[in-house]
C-alpha cells in the first residue's frame, strides 16, 4: 500500500495525468478482452456474424442463377451447415407471419448494432426465439429463406470500436469523479463548513486531513490568516484594555482627591464625572468581551435570570416587570446573557419610564422581549444602531451624563449572534421599541 | 462604647499594597479617618516585609503591581495564611478567577472606587472572619434537597444541575440559610449574617429577598418547604445540608 501510495504524484497535474494513463491502459487491456471474445465461440457472436456475411454474399449471387441451379447451390450449401430453401412470395409472407415481430429490446439493439454487412435490397431479418430467419427476394417468384444461429444481444460493434470510446469516456469520468471527490470536492467543502462555522477568530487550527496538495495549501493559508485576524483581535483588544487600565489610576486619583473637597455641590457634579467616564471604560470592555465571546455555554434557568436583573434595577427604584414562567431552561452564556439583557432594560429605562421583560417560547425559539414605553427607534435608523459608536438620539447636554459611547446595542447584538440568535427591533403601540432576541433551543 | 472602638486590640490593622503612592496614601488616610489602622506597602517585597514586621487583619492588594504581581501574591499568600484579602482590580473580568480557588481572594473592588465602598467592604469581611476563623472551610460548596450552592463562584444550581441565577443579597440569603439549617433566623440576625448585602440605594425588607429567593427555590411559592415562615419569630431553612 506504502509503495502504491508513493507511486501517486503530488501536484494536481501529475494526479491527472496518471489518471488519463490509467484510463488508456484499461481501455487498450479491455479493448483486447472483448476482441478475443468476439473471434471465439463465446457468446455466440461470431456464428451469427459468419452466418449473416455467408448470406449477404450468397443472396446477390442467387439472384442471377435459373430455379434449378438455386435449388443446386441450396443442397450444396446444405453440407457447410446453412439451411437455405427456395420458397414462393406466398410462403415468405407465412413464414414472415410466423416469426412474430421482435420486442423493443431487439429492436434497439438491431437500430443501435446493426452486423457488420449490408443484406441485398429487400431483405428482411426476423428473430426467431432459437434461431435468425433471413427473407432475400431473388425474382418475382422466388424468395431465400436462410436458417441461422440465433442473434446475440451483443453484436460485433458492442465489442467493436464504439464501444471503446463509450468505456474510455466513462472510465474518465468514473475515475475523474471519484478523484476530484477525493481532491477538491470534499476537502473543500469540509474546509468551506468549518469556515462557516467558526467565527473566524478562535483559536485551533481547520483540520487538513487528505486532499491535493493545492487545497492542503489552501487550508494552510486559511489557518494563517485565521492566526493574523486572532493577532489583530488581540491586539486591539489588548490596546483597548491598557488603555482602559491606564485611564482607570488617574481616574481613582481624582475620584479620592474629589471625595476629599468641602464644596457638596461641586463634589457632586465631579463625582457624577468620575462615574460617566468608569461607565464609558465599562462599555469599552463589555464590548471587548462580547467580541471574544470566551464564556462556556451552559444549562442556565432564563426565567431565574431575567427574574434576577429585575431585581436589581427595582432595587434601584426603576419601575420594571417580568412577565413568563418561573423557570424555563437553556444553553446559554449566563455573564454574557445577562450583560445582554441588562444593557437592553437599561436603555429602556433610559428612553422610556418604564420596562417590561417577557419570556416565552415561539416556534422553538426561545423569545426575550424588552418592552419600553420610550420614543422608539425610527424605522429607517433600526439597523443602524447595531452598528457600534452609532447613536440614534443626537447628544443633548441633559443626556449627556447618561450617555455612553453608543455601544450598548452592538454588544447585545454582538452577544446575541455568539448565541446564534437573532436581535430585532419592532414598534411598541402605542409608542416605545419592542427589543427581541431570540435564540435557538 | 468610644472607648471600646479606641481600644487597640479592636482597632483594625489593614496592609495597602499599592504602587502607586498617592492612591495608597489617600486610602491609608481614609481609613485612619474612620477608626483603622493602615500601613502601605508599594511592592510584594514591602508588603513581605510590612507582614514580617507585624500582624494584619486585612490585605488590600492592587493586581497590577511592578515586579510580583497582584494575583501572584494572593496566591502566596494565602497559601501561607488566612487573612482575609481584598484586590483592587481595574477590569473586571479577573473577577472570576480572582474569587476563584486558583487565586482565592475573599473580595474584590474595582477601581475606581468611592471610600464609602471600600469601608463596607472592609468591614463586611472582617465580620465574615469574626464569625468563622476557617475561611477555606466556609467556602466549600454546601447541597441541599440536590440542590448545590457554591460560595467561592456565587453560583448556584439546581438538582437537574441547571444554573440559576439570583441576586447578590438572595445569594447571600440563602447562603446565609444553608450555613444555618433548622434554625430559627429573626431579622435582624439575617441582616447581620448578610453583611451589607440587603443593603441597597432602595432598601428592601429582607422579606422581599426571602419571597424572591422562595420564587427560585420553592416548586411552589406559595406554598414554601424549604424557607418556612416562622410566626413571630423570622424564617427557618428545612432542608438537611451537607458538604459537598
Amino acid at each position: 500500500m506504502s509503495v502504491f501510495r508513493r507511486m501517486i504524484p503530488r501536484s494536481v497535474s501529475g494526479q491527472i495525468a496518471a489518471i488519463i494513463l490509467l484510463s488508456v491502459v484499461l481501455v487498450v487491456a479491455l479493448g483486447r478482452v472483448g476482441g478475443i471474445v468476439r473471434h471465439s465461440q463465446f457468446l455466440g457472436v461470431y456464428a451469427f456474424e459468419s452466418f449473416f456475411e455467408q448470406i449477404a454474399a450468397i443472396g446477390p449471387l442467387m439472384g442471377k442463377l435459373s430455379a434449378a441451379q438455386q435449388d443446386d447451390l441450396a443442397s450444396l450449401m446444405a453440407a457447410s451447415d446453412l439451411d437455405l430453401a427456395i420458397v414462393d412470395p406466398a410462403e415468405a409472407e407465412r413464414l414472415a407471419k410466423d416469426a412474430n415481430a421482435p420486442n423493443w429490446i431487439i429492436q434497439a439493439v438491431e437500430m443501435l448494432f446493426p452486423p457488420d454487412d449490408e443484406l441485398p435490397a429487400g431483405s428482411r431479418l426476423f428473430s426467431l426465439p432459437a434461431a435468425t430467419l433471413i427473407l432475400v427476394p431473388l425474382d418475382e417468384t422466388s424468395v431465400l429463406a436462410a436458417y441461422g444461429p440465433a442473434r446475440p444481444l451483443v453484436s460485433n460493434d458492442v465489442l467493436g470500436p464504439l464501444s471503446y470510446y463509450v468505456l474510455a469516456f466513462a472510465t474518465l469520468l468514473v475515475l475523474f469523479g471519484r478523484y476530484s471527490r477525493w481532491a477538491f470536492l470534499g476537502p473543500l467543502a469540509r474546509i468551506s463548513d468549518e469556515v462557516k462555522r467558526s467565527n473566524g477568530t478562535e483559536e485551533g487550527r481547520l483540520a487538513s486531513g487528505q486532499g491535493a496538495p493545492e487545497v492542503l495549501a489552501l487550508t494552510e493559508a486559511l489557518n494563517q490568516m485565521r492566526t493574523r485576524v486572532r493577532g489583530l483581535l488581540d491586539t486591539r483588544a489588548r490596546m483597548l484594555r491598557g488603555v482602559s487600565h491606564d485611564l482607570r489610576t488617574p481616574l481613582t486619583r481624582l475620584r479620592q482627591r474629589i471625595e476629599r473637597l468641602d464644596d457638596d455641590q461641586e463634589q457632586r457634579k465631579m463625582l457624577a464625572d468620575v462615574e460617566q467616564i468608569d461607565r464609558l471604560i465599562d462599555e469599552t470592555l463589555d464590548y471587548l468581551r462580547a467580541d471574544a465571546a470566551g464564556e462556556e455555554a451552559e444549562r442556565v434557568d432564563v426565567a431565574s435570570l431575567l427574574q434576577t436583573i429585575q431585581a436589581d434595577f427595582a432595587d434601584l427604584g426603576s419601575d420594571i416587570r417580568y412577565d413568563g414562567p418561573d423557570h424555563l431552561a437553556a444553553m446559554i452564556r449566563p455573564s454574557a446573557m445577562l450583560r445582554a439583557i441588562t444593557n437592553l432594560c437599561g436603555n429602556g429605562l433610559k428612553f422610556g419610564s418604564r420596562v417590561i421583560i417577557v419570556l416565552s417560547r415561539v416556534e422553538g425559539m426561545l423569545r426575550i422581549d424588552v418592552v419600553d414605553d420610550g420614543p422608539g427607534i425610527p424605522r429607517e435608523l433600526r439597523d443602524r444602531v447595531m452598528e457600534p459608536f452609532f447613536k440614534a438620539v443626537p447628544t443633548r447636554t441633559d443626556r449627556d451624563r447618561k450617555d455612553g459611547f453608543g455601544l450598548g446595542l452592538s454588544i447585545v447584538s454582538e452577544i446575541v449572534a455568539a448565541h446564534r440568535g437573532r436581535l430585532t427591533l419592532l414598534e411598541n403601540r402605542p409608542c416605545g421599541l419592542i427589543a427581541r432576541v431570540e435564540l435557538p433551543e | 462604647m468610644p472607648s471600646d472602638l479606641n481600644h487597640s486590640s479592636t482597632t483594625p490593622r489593614i496592609l495597602i499594597v499599592e504602587d502607586d503612592a498617592e492612591i495608597g496614601a489617600m486610602l491609608r488616610d481614609a481609613l485612619s479617618k474612620n477608626g483603622m489602622h493602615a500601613e502601605v506597602a508599594t511592592s510584594g517585597r514591602e508588603m513581605d516585609d510590612r507582614l514580617l514586621a507585624g500582624a494584619f487583619d486585612l490585605v488590600i492588594l492592587d493586581v497590577m503591581l511592578p515586579g510580583e504581581d497582584g494575583l501572584s501574591l494572593c496566591r502566596r499568600l494565602r497559601s501561607e495564611t488566612s487573612v482575609p484579602i481584598i484586590m483592587l482590580t481595574a477590569l473586571g473580568e479577573e473577577v472570576d478567577r480572582i474569587l476563584g480557588i486558583e487565586i482565592g481572594a475573599d473580595d474584590y473592588i474595582t477601581k475606581p472606587f468611592s471610600t464609602r465602598e471600600v469601608l463596607a467592604r472592609i468591614r463586611g469581611l472582617l465580620r465574615r472572619a469574626y464569625f468563622s476563623k476557617a475561611g477555606a472551610e466556609r467556602m466549600r460548596p454546601l447541597r441541599f434537597e440536590g440542590w448545590r450552592i457554591d460560595p467561592l463562584r456565587r453560583q448556584l444550581h439546581d438538582p437537574e444541575n441547571t444554573r440559576i441565577s439570583m441576586t447578590t443579597a438572595e445569594f447571600d440569603l440563602l447562603l446565609a440559610f444553608c450555613r444555618n439549617p433548622g434554625k430559627i433566623l429573626t431579622r435582624e440576625e439575617l441582616l447581620t449574617l448578610t453583611h451589607a448585602g440587603l443593603a441597597g440605594p432602595v432598601e428592601r425588607s429582607v422579606d422581599v429577598h426571602v419571597s424572591r429567593v422562595r420564587q427560585k427555590i420553592e416548586a411552589d411559592p406559595r406554598e414554601p418547604v424549604l424557607l418556612k415562615t416562622v410566626r413571630l419569630g423570622g424564617y427557618m431553612f428545612t432542608a438537611n445540608v451537607d458538604a459537598g
